[in-house]
């Protein structure tokens, strides 16, 4: 075992090939300008990273699983306006939020519960549902915005500033990730999850009862992106039916440039929160290193897709100097 | 895992798809009952108001007032490119919607399933004018519309236009539009420009948020801007981003780190506010970087509420639904002309906001 062994077989991890990339990306924008590392700027990309890599966490655990999840941004709506709702009825702030959760739970379940028995691709069930529960929050409000105050208690716990650079949604978003990284690294669920995703006859041959797995990471999927939305509307108070417009897509990015696959079988949700922390920063980075602003889409197009090559790329490397 | 296991999580999951949909139902139904009662409300209040002008004396009772009967029998259509979750279109059918009730005629609002598609739009109408109703709505989202404006023209019926105006007034005159109600994009950038002139120095710098890039909206608007600081001799850059809010927060962060000097913030739409929450972060005192947004939602609220969004245009999408159905009625029965109404420079600053915020939870606003 010597030192060249040892760095090829770290760099094969996933989580640490795109930490490297992570690191260059961010080196390559300090370089430029140094204000990309200043305190307000790192504060306000470690504030919100949360509201959109909590629901990237439950997509993660779900395409481990084997399937898609298009409705991650609907329910990210629904949540809150659920949660908004309640509250104007005259229910109690946390209990609205605990049946909002409930909610949310129960949608995951009846997509994973349509996928399987059914035996529809998920992104058909989800594409499905990321119409229907849109459409539940606008016929529901009427498609009004919603004012969303949080008792003070209630804002402490998930939005606020700890100290410098520690919010609590980022407590919340690293607990959640270590919880499903236990899930998956150490639990026999985990093994389950991965099987059922990387080969559904052998894991089921192996009596895995792989439809009440799937319909299981289908709830976390859909209880991780309501909790976002309920982290981003206590954040800004407001409750908006457009809010997570799109955000199934970034979901899907993040875990992608992190290292899951797409094909289902193998990931992990720290790469999938290094691929958040990614892509925020490449946007980030870009406005303050003051690129032309009209090429914006362009550069981060290019730079995602560089991303994941260069993920690849080091890996391959990796395994090629062990081998 | 043994059989009753089974049975009872199949039995878990079947009661729990039931509450899900029980909820949802409940939700549905529960919201169908108050929407229409606010609705109820407000159209006594209208009616009252618009008694001394109108002569119609109706006294609020829960029975529909007389007026109602005015424009029976008239039915008109809305075609519009604002998707169903699109907050301000909201607003235009809760207007159409009173209006309805106020004059007792017949309407329908025609919204694209995606916001801004211009092929369903364009079916939309051709299906309208085949369907000939009494009259039709329609922003000029896209100039391939004014065909269709004048097909129905030529079939006789009359086409107001709302919303949006084609880029330029002739060619929408021509195809037979009669007249416009809405906010003058171009101006309405210009005017918030102006407006927020008051507080940052001529020959500064500013940023614009750009929330829709190549959207007809966004640029008329953006333009308006750029044209106002033009001849306020500041420098300003553009930056293209969406409704995402993190999105936006984390870039205006970026864009307000990289170019200190910035002593205005502008949105043609409505997220200029969360660079208030940025300059908050940066420990900067409110007031000290002008922001102007257009707009009136919760967010642009509480902005003004804190001092660091300075003002708020807001174009009156209630009157961009309500008036065209009063001057199609007037066309309808007194064969009068139609008019055109600038909805569109209502200010809401720290004086007016309470009465605002009050008005935009129910909608009007």
């Amino acid at each position: 075992m010597n030192a060249r062994t040892l760095v090829s077989n770290l760099l094969q991890k996933k989580e640490v090939s795109v930490s490297v990339i992570l690191a260059i990306t961010i080196l390559f924008f300090f370089s430029i300008q140094q204000k990309f590392l200043s305190n307000a700027n790192v504060d306000v990309l470690l504030k919100i990273s949360p509201e959109l890599g909590i629901p990237a966490l439950g997509v993660t655990m779900l395409m481990i699983a084997g399937e898609f999840d298009l409705s991650v941004g609907s329910v990210f709506g629904l949540a809150p306006m659920f949660a908004a709702v309640m509250m104007e009825m005259g229910i109690n702030p946390w209990v609205s939020i605990l049946l909002t959760l409930m909610v949310c739970c129960l949608i995951g379940i009846t997509h994973g519960v349509i996928t399987v028995k059914a035996s529809i691709p998920s992104f058909i069930t989800t594409l499905g549902g990321m119409l229907i529960w849109r459409g539940v929050s606008l016929a529901v409000t009427g498609g009004l915005p919603k004012y969303f105050y949080m008792p003070p208690e209630f804002m402490n716990l998930v939005v606020h500033r700890v100290t410098t650079f520690v919010y609590m949604q980022e407590l919340w978003f690293f607990a959640i990730t270590i919880i499903f990284f236990i899930i998956l690294e150490r639990h026999k669920f985990g093994n389950w999850m991965a099987s059922t995703g990387g080969k559904k006859e052998a894991a089921r041959a192996m009596g895995i009862n792989t439809s009440m797995v799937k319909i299981v990471c289908f709830m976390l999927s859909s209880l991780a992106a309501g909790f976002g939305g309920i982290i981003q509307s206590t954040r800004l108070s407001q409750a908006m039916p457009n809010q997570g417009d799109g955000l199934e897509f970034d979901a899907i990015a993040a875990a992608v440039i992190g290292g899951t696959s797409l094909f289902g079988g193998s990931g992990t949700v720290i790469g999938t929160v290094i691929g958040e922390y990614l892509s925020r920063i490449i946007e980030n980075g870009l406005i303050i290193i003051r690129a032309p602003s009209y090429y914006f889409r362009l550069y981060i197009g290019v730079v995602i897709i560089l991303a994941v090559i260069a993920n690849l790329y080091i890996q391959r490397k990796a395994m090629r100097v062990r081998g | 895992m043994s059989e009753k296991e089974k049975v009872e999580r199949r039995s878990y999951l079947k009661y729990g798809g039931a509450v899900v949909a029980a909820a949802v139902v409940a939700a549905v139904g529960y919201y169908a009952g108050t929407t229409t009662a606010p609705a109820g409300r407000t159209v006594t209040t209208t009616v009252t108001e618009a008694a001394k002008t109108v002569t119609v004396t109706a006294t609020p009772a829960a029975t529909p007032p007389p007026v109602a009967e005015f424009g029976k029998g008239l039915r008109f259509t809305y075609v519009t490119h604002g998707g169903e979750e699109n907050v301000f279109w909201n607003s235009v059918m809760l207007g159409m919607k009173e209006a309805m009730a106020v004059l007792g005629c017949d309407s329908v609002m025609i919204r694209p399933k995606k916001e801004g598609d211009l092929a369903m739009e364009a079916s939309a109408f051709e299906t309208t004018i085949a369907e000939k109703p009494d009259g039709i709505v329609v922003p000029i989202a896209y100039t391939e519309l004014l065909p269709l404006v004048k097909k129905a023209t030529d079939a006789g019926i009359p086409v107001l236009v709302h919303n949006i105006d084609a880029p330029n007034a002739e060619d929408r005159i021509k195809a037979g539009g009669l007249c416009f109600i809405g906010q003058d994009l171009d101006y309405a950038g210009y005017f918030l420009a102006k407006s927020l002139s008051k507080y940052f120095p001529s020959g500064s710098h500013a940023l614009i948020l750009m929330e829709g890039p190549g959207m007809v909206w966004a640029e008329e608007r953006a333009k308006g801007i750029a044209q106002f600081l033009k001849e306020y001799k500041c420098t300003y850059d553009r930056l293209d981003v969406s409704f995402d809010l993190a999105v936006v927060e984390s870039n205006t962060s970026a864009y307000l780190q990289a170019h200190p000097e910035t002593k205005a913030v502008f949105s043609v739409g409505y997220t200029s506010p969360i660079a208030g929450k940025v300059l908050e972060a940066m420990g900067r005192p409110p007031g000290e970087v002008a922001i102007g947004t257009f707009d009136v939602v919760p967010l642009v609220v509480d902005g003004i509420k804190s001092g660091y969004t300075t003002i708020a245009i807001d174009q009156q999408p209630y009157l961009q639904g309500f008036l065209p159905m009063v001057q199609l009625t007037m066309m309808k029965k007194y064969a009068l002309g139609a008019w055109d109404v600038n909805t569109g420079n209502a200010i809401v600053d720290k004086s007016n906001v309470a009465t605002v915020e009050e008005l935009s939870k129910k909608g009007y606003r």
